[in-house]
C-alpha cells in the first residue's frame, strides 16, 4: 500500500506555485497583475515561480501588446491542469486520511 | 515530501479561496452577455418596427458601438472565465442564425408586423441570456 503523499507534484507543491496553480485552474486566462495580488506577492517573486511552472510545461505566458504597454497573462496546459488535478486528489486522500487503494489509514 | 492531514487540509482550503477569487472575477461575462440580448433586443424592434433606410442608417451604427463597448470592456478583463472560448463562439453563432433568420424573412414577409419582430427579438436575446446564466453559474465556487 503506498501513500498518496508518494502521488503529491514536487513542483506544484511549493506553496506560491500552488496558489498560482489554483488560481490559474478555475479560468482560462488569468492576467498576471490579477494572480500577483491574489497570491500577494512580488512582481519578481511570481515571475520567479511563473518561470519553473513554465519550465515544468504546466503554465503558458501570454504577452500582448496592448497601446504602448505589454499586458502578460497565465494560463494552465493540459498537463498542469492533469497535473494539479492529480496534486489535490492526493492532498483529498491525505486530508481523508486514505492510502492508494482506497484504504483507511490507521 | 511529508506532508500531514493537517497540512493537507490546509492546502485544499488555499486552493478553495483561490479558485472562488477568480471564478468570482469571471463573472463579467454574465454582464457583458446580458447588455448584448438588450442590445440585439433593441436592434431588431428598431429594425423590424420602423422599417427604413434612416433605422438602418442609425439603429445598425448604434448597434455596433455598443459591440465595440463591449468588446473593449472584455479586453480589459483580468481573467478569462473557463470555456470562455467555446461559450462566446456558441453565443455567436446560435445568436447569427436567429439574428439573420429574423431578419431576411421579417423584411420580405412581415414588414413592421410586430407577431413576427416582437417574439424575433425576443428569440435572439436567449443564446446571450443562456450563456449569461451559464456564466454566472460557473462564476461560483465548485470545490
Amino acid at each position: 500500500m503506498s501513500h498518496p503523499r508518494s502521488r503529491l507534484d514536487e513542483v506544484i507543491h511549493s506553496p506560491v506555485r500552488f496558489s498560482v496553480v489554483a488560481a490559474l485552474a478555475a479560468a482560462d486566462r488569468v492576467e498576471f497583475r490579477f494572480v500577483r495580488d491574489t497570491v500577494e506577492v512580488s512582481d519578481s517573486a511570481l515571475s520567479k515561480q511563473v518561470s519553473v511552472l513554465e519550465e515544468a510545461g504546466y503554465v503558458k505566458v501570454h504577452k500582448t501588446a496592448v497601446g504602448r504597454r505589454t499586458r502578460t497573462s497565465l494560463s494552465l496546459t493540459r498537463e498542469g491542469r492533469d497535473a494539479f488535478a492529480r496534486h489535490v486528489e492526493a492532498l483529498r486522500d491525505i486530508a481523508a486520511g486514505r492510502l492508494a487503494d482506497g484504504a483507511e489509514q490507521v | 515530501m511529508d506532508v500531514g492531514r493537517e497540512e493537507a487540509l490546509g492546502a485544499l482550503e488555499q486552493a478553495e479561496a483561490m479558485d472562488a477569487h477568480t471564478r468570482g472575477r469571471g463573472r463579467w461575462y454574465a454582464g457583458y452577455a446580458t447588455v448584448y440580448a438588450a442590445a440585439s433586443c433593441g436592434l431588431l424592434l428598431a429594425l423590424g418596427l420602423m422599417p427604413s433606410p434612416v433605422t438602418v442608417a442609425w439603429a445598425t451604427p448604434l448597434f455596433l458601438v455598443v459591440i465595440a463597448g463591449l468588446t473593449a470592456f472584455a479586453l480589459s478583463r483580468p481573467v478569462q472565465p473557463r470555456g470562455y472560448k467555446a461559450l462566446h463562439g456558441g453565443m455567436i453563432a446560435a445568436w447569427s442564425g436567429i439574428y439573420t433568420l429574423t431578419v431576411v424573412v421579417g423584411a420580405t414577409a412581415f414588414p413592421g408586423e410586430m407577431l413576427w419582430w416582437g417574439p424575433g427579438a425576443l428569440a435572439s436575446a436567449v443564446p446571450p441570456l443562456v450563456v449569461a446564466y451559464v456564466a454566472l453559474r460557473r462564476g461560483r465556487s465548485t470545490r
